[in-house]
């Protein structure tokens, strides 16, 4: 299974990344993650690249190779839809990061037009407000966490609630563990909620 | 055995320890850094480790360590091997009695470096064997072997790596049998002082130790020929990765592994070239296999080898799965890929910017203005403050290796004295290489400034200790060395620190310095923002702001974007630095605690 993380820098692409390699170790499987990034730097453009399976060599998924795409934000889950293959599945954060600065001309970018892209793209994707989410648990970072929530409630990672539970437990520190916890479930019911079905608006 | 997601830079510092290192140096580079970093945290009171000013002393002090008989691991990025080459090259002569394995990161693409330089030519140049690895399983298992090779045969041995098996994860099975190695000591002798005559009589082993290491490298299982078929492809590295998943389950290629590229395992290359009618070469960087395969071919058995002389791939950039199974399909099929290329709609671009807050856009901003009427120009080195040069700010002029922004200025300097040259460098880089370029500019009294941007960190790698925190790599205090100081006792005669985040002190600092005649210097002090816990935040009033966006075109903070043509700041990016709000001519941008 080939899973590509879409976001910005800051966002935690890296640790889902790497929660998501070892729930996959910690069930028997092999695992490998990178990322390609725009240049390391805070803000920039970051995708992660999980591979699950001994089959593959290289820990980068080639481009239409991915099973599934988990954009952390609107603009670059657009980015890097290109990534999946026929079929795949998504699922997104409804919400997007501002591009820094003053001087970026915001008007190239129309965020309606950009949704519609992905929807025609990929038809089988799920969505959750995990800005919101965040918010509403009191810390903007734990958004990673809350869209592994909404992967694992809708059926498109290969291990459970219980088994990925365990490896947050075993790798995040206490001070910050609940949070995280709080932030999975909440993701998790996010989606349920919805039936697991598109709520774009 | 216990299997592990580990980052390839991680599985090499657990090969490592397991190998029974006992001192680790390096200086911090992208993507090398973790390295040192994790041997910080996993090692037991056996390993010393330390961050050194630079490569060149912690090539020396692994070194000097490996004399007595101990176990070193030195790590840098590939330039830093530049900086270091002048103790490798004779270290390979002189020899080493504990195994000694010199890391080196680097960085085709290039991701984060100023070159894309091959270290693997560095070792055909330093007669130094070199292992390759193409996973951080891999990893993990040669710097083992490079161990036991370096102590057998008494030299340094090189674990190349790139950014790929640096920074990508994998499973790695972890062996966790600890070696123990017991030192013998120091031992006076002559061999250990380099003479001429020693030299001479050293080159001629060192020439004959070549052959002997490409029998043992012909012997080992990184070099690995599988498949069959006819045609071949040789390939190392990430590169190699690619291949095999372009590949798949084929097998009418016949697939040649290399995992030690220098001295090249000969007889593995006659094996290879015995079995195939042409040959497709495929590596990153420079063609080190394509040529030793060349000369293979040339001395015992005549095959065509493709590769970059043959414009088969390109010489320079990373390689992608997407770019070889074009090439390959090229090659094995006379297949042309169909480009099925989607347009996807236009996305805002998210472009490398000094964070919000940093005090870098405060201190290049201060001496933009007391220099705004005067010719200058502005050396910039190597550090987060390289991004100085983007716009608005346009404050770097020039930037070439570590320490060289104080040196250039002076080259400049000579030419056109008239001129206002300014050299900014980092604190982390002022002890790498910064120094000395400010006792040749006091030395041969050449009028210019020197501005440090003293973030108490080593900020671009990610926050390491460097001489002047008072804290070691291991996490212990240790004596701070004062950038004044040194300056001072360097002989610079005006030398003042200020906080950048002053605007008006700074630019009034900024003014004196430049008036100066001689060496001048400017300590710009404050900690890095990343650090900075938030105090305040800042709004812009929509009604005494006149839209003059003097603090979006000048500044470029990322906190402050444009709304319907007013200046706003975005309360999650800003980090309360209060800059802007020193140069908006209205008042308009105002202080507000934070609820």
């Amino acid at each position: 299974m080939n899973i590509i993380i879409a976001g910005v820098g800051g966002q935690g692409n890296v640790l889902a990344s790497r929660l998501i390699a070892s729930t996959s170790i910690m069930k028997g499987m092999e695992a490998k993650t990178s990322e390609t990034i725009g240049m390391a730097q805070r803000g920039g453009c970051v995708a992660s690249h999980i591979r699950i399976g001994g089959q593959y060599h290289s820990p980068i998924v080639p481009e239409g190779g991915a099973d599934l795409l988990i954009g952390f934000e609107i603009a670059e889950t657009a980015r890097n839809i290109t990534k999946l293959k026929k079929g795949g599945k998504a699922v997104m954060n409804m919400g997007s990061i501002r591009p820094a600065g003053g001087l970026i001309n915001l008007n190239a970018y129309d965020e309606q037009e950009a949704c519609q892209f992905i929807q025609a793209y990929c038809p089988d994707i799920v969505s959750i407000d995990a800005f919101a989410i965040a918010k509403g648990i009191g810390n903007p970072k734990v958004v990673n966490i809350a869209m592994i929530g909404a992967a694992v409630a809708a059926a498109f990672l290969p291990f459970t609630q219980e088994e990925f539970e365990i490896v947050l437990k075993k790798h995040l520190p206490e001070k910050i563990l609940n949070i995280n916890l709080q932030a999975f479930r909440k993701g998790m019911s996010e989606v349920l909620r919805y039936g697991g079905a598109l709520c774009m608006s | 055995m216990e299997n592990r997601l580990l980052m390839g830079n991680e599985a090499v510092a657990m090969g490592a320890l397991e190998a029974g290192v006992q001192v680790v140096t390096g200086y911090p580079g992208t993507p090398s850094t973790e390295i040192l970093e994790t041997v910080a945290r996993e090692r037991n009171e056996n390993t010393y480790v330390e961050w050194s000013v630079n490569e060149k002393v912690a090539m020396e002090v692994a070194a000097g360590a490996a004399y007595a008989g101990a176990r070193t691991l030195v790590t840098m990025k590939q330039v830093g091997l530049n900086v270091a080459a002048d103790p490798l090259m004779s270290l390979t002569y002189i020899g080493v009695k504990g195994g000694m394995v010199v890391a080196v990161a680097d960085d085709p693409g290039p991701h984060s470096s100023q070159t894309e330089q091959d270290t693997r030519a560095f070792g055909k140049f330093s007669n130094l064997p070199i292992f390759d690895p193409s996973s951080p399983q891999e990893a993990y298992l040669m710097i083992k072997k490079a161990y036991d090779l370096s102590q057998e045969m008494g030299i340094p041995v090189i674990l190349r790596l790139t950014t790929r098996i640096c920074h990508s994860c994998g499973t790695v099975a972890l062996e966790n049998n600890l070696k123990k190695n017991d030192i013998e000591g120091f031992s006076k002798d002559p061999r250990w002082v380099i003479f001429p005559k020693l030299a001479y009589k050293r080159h001629e082993w060192l020439e004959n130790l070549q052959t002997r290491l490409s029998e043992v490298f012909s012997q080992s299982p990184f070099n690995e020929i599988t498949g069959k078929g006819r045609v071949g492809i040789a390939a190392s590295g990430i590169a190699h990765q690619y291949v095999a998943d372009v590949l798949g389950d084929r097998e009418d290629v016949t697939l040649l592994k290399v995992g030690t590229p220098y001295p090249f395992p000969q007889r593995v290359a006659i094996d290879f070239l015995t079995k195939v009618d042409k040959v497709l070469v495929i590596e990153e960087l420079d063609p080190v296999i394509e040529e030793a395969l060349i000369e293979a071919s040339y001395l015992y058995k005549s095959v065509p080898i493709y590769g970059k002389k043959t414009n088969h791939l390109p010489k320079n950039g990373e390689y992608s799965y997407e770019l070889l199974s074009q090439v390959i399909g090229k090659f094995l099929d006379n297949i042309k890929e169909k480009d099925e290329r989607v347009n996807i709609p236009s996305l805002p671009v998210r472009p490398p910017t000094l964070c919000a807050g940093c005090a870098h856009r405060a201190s290049f901003y201060a001496f933009k203005e007391a220099l705004k009427k005067e010719k200058a120009v502005f050396s910039g080195d190597i550090g987060c403050y390289t991004l100085g040069n983007a716009k608005p700010l346009e404050a770097v002029h020039t930037c070439l290796c570590m320490g060289a922004g104080i040196t250039i200025a002076q080259g400049l300097q000579h030419v056109e004295p008239d001129t206002k040259n300014v050299a900014f460098i980092g604190d982390s880089t002022f002890f790498h290489t910064g120094i000395p370029g400010i006792i040749n500019a006091v030395y041969n009294n050449v009028n210019m400034t020197v501005v440090v941007l003293d973030n108490d960190t080593t900020a671009m790698t990610g926050h390491q200790p460097h001489p002047g925190i008072g804290v070691t790599a291991a996490g212990n205090a240790a004596p701070k060395v004062d950038i004044e100081a040194v300056a001072k006792a360097c002989g610079v005669q005006y030398v003042k620190k200020i906080d950048p985040y002053d605007l008006e002190a700074a630019i009034k600092g900024a003014k004196e310095a430049v008036a100066f005649e001689g060496v001048s210097m400017v300590i710009f002090e404050r900690a890095c923002v990343v650090k900075m816990r938030k105090q305040n935040d800042y709004v812009i009033n929509r009604n005494t702001c006149n839209g003059c966006k003097i603090c979006v075109n000048r500044l470029g903070c990322p906190a402050i974007y444009m709304e319907q043509d007013i200046p706003t700041i975005e309360a999650s990016q800003c980090k309360g630095c209060g800059v802007c709000s020193q140069i908006c001519k209205m008042h308009a941008i105002e202080e507000v605690a934070i609820f």
